[in-house]
Parts: C-alpha cells; structure tokens; sequence
C-alpha cells in the first residue's frame, strides 16, 4: 500500500518536473506568463473593492470577510488551473495520446491528472496566498479555527478535484470534446466567490453536493467568521470526503471503459 | 474565390454541427454565468437599500447583464484553440498550401461558431429578453446593438487570431488566453457595468477595446448609451479593429516564415 503510494507521488513529481522543464525552455514566455498571471489574481480584489466602494456589500458580510472568500475561491481554482486543464484532457483522451502514460504501473486518475494543467499559473497562487494572507490579518480567529479553515479547505480541493476528473471524463465519454467545461469552470469559480446564500437552497445544495465548491470556500471561511459550529464542522468534513470517494469510483468505473486509442 | 471561404464555412459550419450537443451546452452554459450575477446584484442592491448605484436601477442591472450573454455567444472564437492544435499537430504547413489565404481561411472556418450561436441561442434569447424584460426597444436600438455586436465578433476574432499566431511562438497559449479572457471580462464590463469603476478607470476603460465584447451592445440595449454617443464608441471601435488588424498581419507575416512540415 504504502510502496505503491510512494510510487505514484515518485512518478507524479517526475511527470511534474517534465512538464516544468517543458515550460522553462521558454523562459522569456514564461515570464510574460507569471506577471501576466499575477495580475490575474487582481482581479477578484479588484471587483469586490468597486462593488463595496458603490454599496454596502453583500448580504451584511464585512469588506475583509467578502475578500476572505474571494481569495480563498482564487486559490483553488488556480490550483485546479494548475493541476488539469479540462478541454486538453479531452483532447489527449480522444486522441489516444495519453494510451502510453495509462499503461504505465501507476494510479490512473493520478496519471489523468499528470498531464495537462497551467503551471505558469503559479504566480496566480502565490498572488492569492498573498491576497488571502492580507485579507487574514484584518480577521480576528484563533489558530484552531485557523487549521480548521487550512483542513476543511485541503480536503474541499481534494474532493473538487475529484468531481472534476469525473466531469471531464464524463465528458469525453458523451461529448468527445471538452471546450465548455472552461465555461463551466468560470460558473463555478464565480458562484464559489459570493456567499452560498445568494444562490438560494436550490444553489446552495448544488453547490454543496454536486459541484462541491462551497465545501472548499464557503464553509471552510465560515470556520474564520465563526459561523460553523463544530459539528457543522464535522459533518461538513464527512460529506466532502464521501463525495471524494464516490466521485473517485465514478471516474474509476469510466475509466475502466476507456478504449485504448482513444476508442 | 469568395464561393471557395463560403464553402469552407459550410464544411465547418457541417463539422460543428455534427457536435451540436457540446455546442448547445456552451450555450446554455453561457447563460448561466449573468444569472449568477443577478443573485449577486440583487443581495448587493438589497444591502444598499438605494434604488439606484451608479445610476443604474436593480433592474436595468438585470437587463445589462442577460444582454452581457449576447455579447459573449457573438464574441466566442476558437481561432485561437484550432491554430494551437494545428501548430502542436504540424497540420498549419498543410493548411498553408491550400489555394486560399490562410488567415481568410481561419476566419472562414470560426464563423461557423457565432453563427450557430446567433441562430441557436442569440436570436431567440434577444426576443425573449425584449418580451421578459418589457424595455422599449426602437429600430434605431436595434440597429445600433446589431452594429455592436459587428464591432464586438470583430475585435473579440482579431484578438483570437493574434493569440493563435503568437502560438507559432509560444507553442501553446492556452493559459495565457484564458488569462487574457478574465481580464477582459472584467475590464470589459462582464462583471459590473463600467459606469461603476472609479471616474479615472473610466476614463482609460472607455479608450479599451476590451468594452466591445460586452459593455457596449449590453448599454446600447439597457439604454445607457445615447445615439449620439453611439457614434463616438463606434468611431474608438474602428480605430481599435484596424489597429488589430495592422498587428494581425505584421505578426501573422512575421510568424508564418517559422512553420514547417512538422509544426514549428
């Protein structure tokens, strides 16, 4: 278990150092990329600063709570950015180009997942880590809501990045073609930004339970602002991770239908 | 030679068909996206208390950005996606010995999208929205938002293309136009009106080409632009698409000495 665990974190950081090493050997692109990406990671501040400048906010969340949330959003879907590039893993799937990577003794959603992804979109992160840190020292919190805001966080990008292996999947298996799973991630990068409580309880469940956003945003700030008893808590942490198993299976199970060559 | 790019939009236009399914999502997916700044406007305008911010009431907000979803089924290109899988594949050098120029080509072959996506959704979504909605709509309105949307396809393909050259460069942009994407949508008005920015960021907002894409058709139809100035934003989108198209070909002449058989 615990060998072939190692395994695939070795082969996984390998892929990892390809990729980067693909990257670096344009150096000068990969510059404009970083800054580029950087002033990404403005944008949301920039939004919810002209909103807050025009009005009284949102739903009676304070300015530093709003940018609590929209960075927290930032960060996993720069890290989702980071780690999958949907409409590509489509394309790599039809065309069969991945074949030789899914044969080899590793995981096979690890291997999905070794592939594709923006990595000059690292600058994006860092920009959101910076964000978020600056946003946190305007919030008061003691450091265990802290590491309960960082857990709940982790395993609500675990678990998306699961649904999101499953959609893309899915997707190549009734569509072929990938192109508006970036729309669909932008709808949820967006709804993952505001408070659950916008959408109404149709939105919130969707959001909770389908495409599980919230559980990587809105709870694990709701931890920061105290407005999640420990057994929401709890409960909250339970739910994401029964979502990540079944959305593991489900891909598992389509994967297991996959055609070499793209079928 | 017009009847041979005219052919090649009827190939393309059969091949996209032949996705429809996928096609029709992104459409409808489209949609989504203002609806969940509706939920967000409305909570922000409930907070306020005031009727109007910036000038606007909660419900020309409303129509502004259903009338946004217009603007981006217009403006959506994959120029850009099919010049980077041509490079990665080599197929650009195959696609450069055809008897048409290439950049017609391309251009020939994208047209397939907004055209399924004006016919499909547009057209019916614009009807639907005039009756929802209950604004006055004049045939001057019309068509001056139907001259927007031109401007709007023009500049959001000119940018499409340049991108899809740069990738001759890059090897792939993917990241970097999607980037590019995110920010336009926000300093283009996707993400508030941009009669809420700062008076300084207007000021330099208005100078953009990036306000073609889903600022100007969406005020046109909520009526915050006047006929009058209509023309003024016209005249700063002529000079923006052919500043495009000046970069369009020196980058596309530069660029294309750089493919051979195998990609580049």
């Amino acid at each position: 278990m615990s060998e072939g665990f190692i395994r695939n974190v070795r082969v996984y950081l390998a892929l990892q150092k390809i990729q980067w090493k693909e990257q670096l050997s344009y150096r000068a692109s990969f510059v404009i990329y970083l800054v580029f990406f950087l002033l990404l990671a403005l944008q949301n501040f920039v939004a919810i600063t002209i909103i807050y400048g025009v009005s009284s906010g949102i739903l009676g969340w304070s300015y530093y709570q709003m940018l609590a949330l929209t960075s927290t959003a930032t960060l996993l879907f720069c890290i989702i950015v980071y780690t999958v590039d949907p409409n590509w893993l489509v394309e790599e799937l039809t065309k069969g180009s991945l074949d030789q990577h899914l044969a080899r003794p590793v995981n096979t959603q690890l291997a999905l997942l070794s592939r594709t992804g923006s990595k000059e979109v690292v600058s994006s992160v860092a920009g959101a880590i910076v964000i978020l840190a600056y946003t946190l020292l305007h919030l008061s919190f003691t450091p265990l809501e802290f590491a309960g805001f960082v857990l709940l966080f982790l395993t609500g990008l675990f678990t998306l990045l699961s649904v999101w292996l499953l959609i893309i999947v899915g997707s190549y298996h009734l569509f072929k073609k990938g192109g508006f799973l970036y729309t669909m991630q932008g709808i949820f990068q967006t709804s993952g930004q505001y408070p659950i409580g916008l959408f109404g309880i149709f939105g919130g469940l969707v959001l909770t339970l389908v495409f599980p956003v919230a559980l990587a945003t809105n709870y694990p700030v709701a931890v920061l602002t105290g407005q999640l008893s420990p057994a929401s808590y709890l409960g909250m942490l339970a739910l994401a991770i029964v979502i990540m198993v079944l959305a593991y299976k489900g891909t598992g199970e389509l994967m297991k239908r996959y055609v070499s060559g793209g079928g | 030679m017009a009847n041979g790019y005219l052919a090649v939009f009827k190939i393309s236009f059969k091949e996209f068909l032949s996705y429809k399914s996928s096609a029709a999502l992104t459409a409808a997916l489209t949609l989504v996206y203002p609806l969940l700044l509706v939920f967000v406007w409305k909570a922000v305008y409930a907070s306020t208390g005031g009727a109007t911010i910036g000038g606007l009431t909660l419900n020309q907000m409303y129509v502004y950005f259903f009338f946004n979803v217009v603007g981006l089924l217009v403006a959506e290109s994959f120029i850009v996606w099919q010049m980077r899988d041509c490079v990665k594949e080599g197929c650009l050098a195959s696609d450069l010995a055809r008897p048409v120029a290439y950049p017609k080509f391309i251009f020939a072959t994208a047209l397939s999208q907004p055209v399924f996506n004006i016919v499909f959704a547009g057209i019916p979504l614009v009807a639907l929205l005039i009756v929802a909605t209950g604004i006055t709509v004049t045939p001057l309105t019309l068509a001056m938002f139907a001259l927007a949307l031109c401007v709007d396809y023009a500049i959001a393909n000119l940018f499409s293309f340049i991108f899809g050259t740069l990738t001759i460069y890059l090897t792939d942009v993917s990241g970097l136009f999607n980037a590019f994407l995110g920010m336009a949508t926000l300093l283009g008005g996707g993400v508030m009106p941009l009669l809420l920015f700062p008076a300084w960021a207007q000021h330099v907002l208005y100078l953009l080409p990036f306000q073609f894409i889903v600022f100007v058709p969406s005020a046109v139809m909520t009526g915050l632009i006047t006929a009058q100035a209509f023309l003024g934003f016209m005249a700063v989108g002529a000079a923006w698409i052919a500043a495009l198209l000046v970069v369009a070909w020196l980058l596309w002449k530069k660029a294309r000495v750089m493919i051979n058989a195998v990609g580049v």
